[in-house]
């Protein structure tokens, strides 16, 4: 008997005995969805408007909770200290995602060649994106030292001026960016790889043949399979840095002054320091919707005009 | 343009030899084709001139200068290549001005040369598709335009008509070996049809088995194959082998087989007796060069028709004779009887055209 033969007979129940087991067996299907759906529920939807109905609340831990409406947002947007928060970090997203795509294409194009020895350059290249912020955060805090630290060390061997890394208002934020940057341009990188993975090599050699510059390879050749992998390192990375707390709460602690807090380290003190829930539930709505903006103005502008899709298979 | 030499080329893929000692030569503007079975490393030999594939021994040259270690984008050849290799995201125009604004041609140049392959290969309608958009055939003619635009030293075109309908085929041979001649560019052109062979080719290069079998003008492919593999892969239908044996009765020689014994032709006998071996030697004839007649005939073979295949104006006849059997081919009219199954008849040889190859090494020996 052929296959097609078997399956259609498996196809319907043949008895009434059957199509109870088979009812049996939706019931069951939909029965162990149940633990995943009701997890999902409790941890990230109930949180979620939980949290939006906290926002309309003058809440403080341990005190009452009173009706204020929209007020928390009212007071957050005539608040200067949220407008110099949501500056640094849209600064922080901007210059230090743009800082990474760049050096990780170029990561990318010199990973991509193969001699011996590159598996053990990759280990270390990646090795950055491994490490948890939080330690990442600590030995840099080493390195940054005005006194101790490696890195002014080297400057003045150089005949350079030491900077005040992380208590000048400019400078902690470049060392902020600096952070951010060594560790997620592996990221970037990865991502690159595996776009330059997907192009086809008999159209490398095409354009070889074709004696195509290598600015033309890039934009005509590689661009349409970077395109892809690119959006989401950029959409990954600016979702991730919008969030941005760790690495200057560690670092810097905000500081100087408030020149290295963002939104989140804003939220934290509120929420921590001044146990102003309601307030600091706003606040992460804030960012919530901020992040929902910029990740569709980023789809629209990179998704490939249809003109130029190509199948990449990520 | 270029004469191109290719010099004891050997190319390794992990452990097989892919490439075994190639040599042969190219005149200047001449059209070369290589050809032999799949996989037989003929398209290894053109990425090899091309400089895609690096040979792990042996040399090639371009007007005599050696270019092993010149980049493959400063060798200036233009490839067809067999998988298309298409640019995805351009329309077909783009991707045939893509190598001319590579060399920042000028625009009414560019244009005039797209127009020019347009015409040639009939894709005026389908100009602002997208590779994808297009079938298989399409998909070629652009492969193929996209090296027809340029003028460089060497074409190298790779199978540039496998994908195309047999009527398509025959007439861009045409055009493209007329192209070839007025451009006056070197051309190495892969193939696997031997009919193709035969029809473009100035020049012959056989291949199998990753070796150069022989290399020789289609005349010379044709006329004296070097040996049984370079008999049997041209002509339609092929060559007949018929392993015979040598015997001497009266100061004449002859070849024996148990079905017949035939007098070796004079013009052959000092050949035959230099070459002959203890292993015994084959006798190949062309299916044209077998003639049939209901009446015997001298030094005929006496046959019985087993299938008849009609062709527009030619008969090919299979003969059976003992275990074998025995491919004739010949024009209708000149038949002179209209032959029947299972007819008893008589085949003829026609001496002139009798090869004789070495059974042992394969060789021919006349």
């Amino acid at each position: 008997m052929s296959q097609e033969a078997i399956v259609s007979q498996r196809a319907g129940p043949a008895t009434a005995v059957e199509a109870a087991a088979g009812l049996r067996d939706i019931w069951w299907r939909r029965i162990l969805f149940v633990p995943t759906i009701g997890l999902l529920i409790l941890l990230a939807i109930v949180p979620l408007i939980f949290s939006l109905g906290v926002s309309l609340f003058n809440y403080s831990l341990g005190s009452r909770a009173i009706w204020v409406g929209l007020r928390n947002y009212i007071n957050l947007f005539t608040d200067p200290q949220f407008w110099l928060a949501t500056r640094i970090t849209v600064q922080f997203t901007v210059v230090a995602v743009s800082i990474e795509v760049v050096l990780g294409i170029l990561f990318g194009f010199v990973m991509n060649q193969r001699f011996t020895g590159m598996s053990v350059i990759r280990l270390i290249v990646f090795l950055p994106m491994m490490l948890a912020p939080f330690v990442v955060g600590l030995f840099w805090r080493f390195m940054f030292d005005q006194t101790f630290g490696i890195v002014d060390y080297l400057l003045t061997q150089l005949g350079l001026p030491a900077i005040p890394w992380l208590i000048h208002p400019f400078w902690a934020r470049v060392a902020v960016v600096i952070v951010d940057v060594w560790q997620w341009t592996p990221f970037v990188t990865l991502l690159v790889l595996a776009g330059l993975g997907t192009v086809p090599t008999d159209l490398l050699e095409a354009a070889t043949l074709d004696r195509a510059s290598n600015w033309m390879k890039f934009r005509q050749i590689y661009w349409p399979y970077l395109r892809f992998p690119l959006l989401l390192a950029l959409l990954f990375r600016s979702i991730d840095t919008l969030k941005m707390f760790d690495l200057p709460f560690i670092l810097t602690g905000g500081g100087p002054g408030n020149y290295t807090s963002t939104l989140s380290i804003l939220g934290y003190r509120q929420q921590i320091m001044f146990f102003n829930v309601g307030m600091a539930a706003a606040i992460s709505w804030v960012v919530v919707i901020i992040i929902n903006i910029v990740t569709n103005i980023l789809v629209r502008l990179i998704t490939p005009a249809k003109a130029e899709q190509v199948h990449t298979g990520l | 343009m270029a004469e191109v030499k290719v010099e004891n080329v050997s190319v390794r893929f992990g452990r097989n030899l892919v490439l075994k000692e190639a040599s042969f030569q190219v005149a200047d503007g001449e059209l070369c084709v290589i050809v032999g079975p799949s996989g037989c490393g003929k398209t290894v030999l053109l990425r090899t001139v091309a400089g895609l594939t690096r040979p792990l021994e042996g040399n090639i040259y371009f007007d005599g200068k050696l270019v092993n270690d010149v980049a493959p984008s400063h060798r200036d050849v233009a490839m067809c290549f067999q998988t298309y290799a298409l640019y995805p995201y351009m329309t077909v125009r783009q991707n045939w001005e893509f190598p001319l604004r590579a060399v920042n041609l000028a625009k009414e140049e560019i244009q005039q040369r797209v127009a020019k392959v347009m015409e040639l290969t009939h894709m005026e309608p389908l100009m602002n598709r997208y590779p994808r958009e297009l079938s298989g055939g399409q998909q070629q003619r652009v492969a193929l335009g996209r090296a027809l635009v340029r003028r460089p030293r060497v074409f190298l075109l790779d199978e540039p008509f496998g994908n195309l309908d047999a009527k398509l085929r025959v007439e861009l041979r045409a055009t493209v070996k007329r192209l070839q001649m007025d451009l006056g560019i070197t051309t190495l052109h892969v193939t696997h049809d031997q009919v193709e062979a035969q029809a473009m080719g100035d020049k012959i290069v056989v291949m199998a088995m990753g070796t150069v079998q022989q290399v020789g003008t289609p005349e010379e492919i044709y006329e004296q194959p070097a040996n049984l593999f370079v008999a049997g892969f041209f002509g339609t239908p092929r060559m007949n082998f018929i392993p015979c044996e040598l015997k001497r009765d009266g100061g004449r020689l002859f070849f024996v087989h148990p079905a017949f014994t035939l007098p070796v032709p004079p013009h052959q006998v000092a050949a035959v007796e230099a070459g002959i071996s203890d292993t015994g030697l084959i006798l190949g004839i062309r299916p044209e060069n077998v003639s049939i007649s209901a009446s015997p005939q001298p030094d005929a073979i006496p046959v019985e028709v087993y299938v008849l295949e009609p062709q527009s104006n030619e008969l090919i006849v299979d003969l059976a004779f003992g275990d074998m059997i025995l491919k004739s081919r010949a024009d209708r009219d000149e038949l002179g009887f209209e032959p029947r199954l299972n007819q008893k008849v008589y085949a003829r040889f026609a001496s002139d055209f009798i090869h004789v190859f070495d059974r042992e090494s394969q060789l021919r020996i006349a």
